[in-house]
């Protein structure tokens, strides 16, 4: 299955995470965790993933802060990014937000879970594959 | 002769004001009947003695002055104090003139008296008022200003004075526009918004609250503000009568409240998205297949969980345009397109209701400039309110009409109704009319609210009729054209209903 999809989950809410995990993975997803900023930039440019669910409120290092680091790295700059949150993309977030290129801002309360899952799909282009 | 000397003496004695006759020492000649009306003194008792009989009671300057009048041989006019008989004073008006005979010699003086004691009283309790009234109104905690109906100060007080750091004398004759610069969120107010250009019926008062982000601004004051305003209109007086305090401290406290709503919705969405996903999981059969009464129980629990988030999204999006961070984006919009498509989704809830809907539109389509999603909101909140406070099998007419400016949509419902106990407060948040909280149980009192807050930033206006038991109307107008784009700030959330 090596041309199965790396996702990285990063999210600091425990059950939220476990979920997505479980989604993911039994989507046909390898789904890897992080818990904070730090954990998921690291794990972003050690694993590089084919694709990056980020919340935006996180401990140690903001998922904002994260996706601008990302972005720093030659490889990160063009890794696709789903930022998943509960807060609301205000004029400040969108502003910061913008520059680094999500492919969705999606609120985590609005959203159902198999829409993440068929967005992620899309951007990092499994769907066309299944139908190949 | 004797007969024309008879004549007069008779027209004297009738004459309502009292008239005597002295010589030149003052000694009384004659006396008229209204004499003895007026002091109590009899024609007796006046004649042969003096006019201090029942006078005296002023300066000796004023008889000096008197004196120095009449004995020069000219007419003297004054008003004077005496006392009747029966030792009630009273007030006069009095005219003494030099008597001349027919060789022209002056032989005497003839006195008028007209009693205006009570003209007196009235003006003393006139003055008595307007001095009551005017320390009323300086005491008054609110700032006070009249104008007249194209809106020239005619009245300032001390408070409003001080909140504008302005003089009556500087204020006096001014433009209210000019002395009371209205601002909404940092901006001088739309034209429209002005209360002086939507002036309301005598009776009917028009309100600007600083929750809806009003302010004033001048060069050296800046102050959250609530003002109401009211026209008069009397025979030849007509003007306008505006209030307003100085709302900083509330303002303050509405934005902590604002904070709180924000922080905490955003807390308690992250448990609802949990709740929402293992919901969504265990329906789509993620953890097994289940059971139908499994399902149905899972059903209910989900659409709970989602009124919870409709709600939590409601009250996010109150708090939005409550702190003016709404973005408006006014592109072409067809209402009549608008209102179809929120049909379509309301399609379950009207043919489980066998509901009739009767449309009225004046045109097939009806562009406006206007932001669309606002729009869809209000049509929103005002549809679904006509939906679910009707019964099965009634009818819902919605009508959409325009006039050069403006447009107007109701939508009119045979439901409930609104008591008209609550018809003052049915805009009011979190409010609900008392026979729809025992109807229709659930519900949030956000919607009117919400929705009378985007007509609002539309530059628009809700109106409503409503009798209890016979049904609703409200109508939603607002201008064609003229709204502006307000940039780089959230949208609402997407169309969703609010419960």
């Amino acid at each position: 299955m090596s041309d199965q999809k790396k996702v990285l989950i990063v999210e600091d809410d425990q059950i939220l995470r476990n979920i997505l995990h479980e989604k993911f993975e039994g989507s046909g997803f390898i789904a890897l965790v992080a818990s904070d900023g730090t954990e998921g930039l690291q794990k972003s440019l050690s694993e590089h993933p084919d694709i990056i669910i980020l919340d935006v409120l996180l401990p140690k290092m903001d998922g904002i802060q994260m996706l601008k680091k990302l972005r720093e790295d030659a490889w990160g700059a063009t890794v696709p990014v789903i930022c998943l949150s509960n807060l609301d993309p205000d004029a400040e977030i969108l502003e910061e937000i913008n520059d680094s290129h999500p492919s969705y801002y999606l609120i985590k309360s609005n959203a159902e879970l198999s829409d993440v899952v068929e967005k992620a799909k899309g951007t990092c282009g499994m769907i066309e594959s299944i139908y190949l | 002769m004797i007969q024309n000397l008879e004549l007069y003496k008779r027209a004297l004695d009738c004459a309502s004001n009292h008239i005597i006759i002295t010589d030149l020492k003052g000694i009384i000649q004659y006396a008229n009947t209204a004499a003895s009306h007026v002091t109590g003194y009899s024609t007796q008792e006046i004649i042969g003695s003096t006019p201090k009989l029942w006078g005296g009671l002023m300066d000796q300057s004023f008889y000096d002055d008197m004196w120095k009048h009449i004995s020069q041989k000219e007419m003297y006019r004054g008003e004077i104090r005496n006392r009747r008989k029966s030792g009630e004073i009273y007030y006069a008006e009095i005219t003494v003139s030099p008597v001349f005979d027919e060789t022209g010699t002056h032989v005497g003086y003839i006195g008028m008296e007209e009693d205006i004691s009570h003209r007196k009283d009235l003006e003393s309790k006139l003055r008595h008022e307007r001095d009551r009234l005017s320390t009323v109104v300086s005491a008054m905690a609110e700032g006070l200003v009249v104008t007249d109906l194209e809106g020239n100060v005619t009245f300032i007080n001390l408070i409003a004075q001080k909140l504008l750091g302005i003089t009556e004398k500087g204020a006096d004759g001014k433009n209210i526009r000019e002395v009371l610069p209205l601002y909404r969120y940092e901006k001088p107010i739309h034209k429209n918004e002005h209360p002086l250009e939507k002036l309301p019926e005598p009776g009917s008062i028009c309100t600007l609250d600083f929750d809806s982000g009003y302010s004033v601004k001048t060069a050296d004051k800046n102050f959250a503000v609530s003002l109401k305003a009211t026209t008069f209109r009397e025979k030849d007086h007509a003007g306008v009568v505006i209030v307003f305090n100085d709302a900083t401290r509330e303002k303050e406290i509405d934005q902590r409240k604002t904070d709180f709503i924000s922080l905490a919705s955003h807390q308690l969405r992250t448990p609802l998205s949990a709740s929402k996903w293992y919901l969504e999981m265990l329906l789509t059969g993620d953890a097994g297949e289940l059971s139908t009464e499994q399902k149905e129980f899972t059903r209910n629990i989900e659409f709970s969980n989602n009124r919870m988030i409709s709600l939590v999204n409601s009250l996010l999006n109150i708090s939005r345009i409550e702190s003016g961070r709404i973005l408006i984006e006014p592109q072409p919009s067809d209402v009549v397109q608008l209102i179809d498509e929120l049909l379509v989704d309301f399609d379950r809830e009207i043919r489980e209701k066998s509901l009739e809907i009767v449309k009225e539109y004046s045109e097939s389509k009806m562009i406006v400039e206007s932001d669309p999603k606002l729009l869809t909101h209000i049509f929103l909140a005002l549809l679904s309110n006509a939906i679910r406070y009707s019964d099965k099998n009634g009818s819902v007419k919605i009508s959409v009409d325009d006039d050069p400016e403006n447009v107007f949509i109701s939508f009119a419902d045979q439901g409930y109704g609104i008591s008209s106990h609550d018809h003052d407060r049915i805009f009011e948040k979190f409010f609900r009319g008392e026979n729809a909280t025992k109807i229709v149980t659930d519900g949030s009192g956000l919607g009117l609210y919400l929705a009378r807050l985007i007509a609002h930033e539309l530059h628009g206006t809700i109106s409503f009729d409503s009798t209890i038991d016979q049904g609703s109307t409200f109508t939603v107008s607002f201008p064609k054209k003229g709204l502006e784009y307000r940039k780089g700030e959230v949208s609402l959330d997407s169309k969703q209903s609010i419960y």
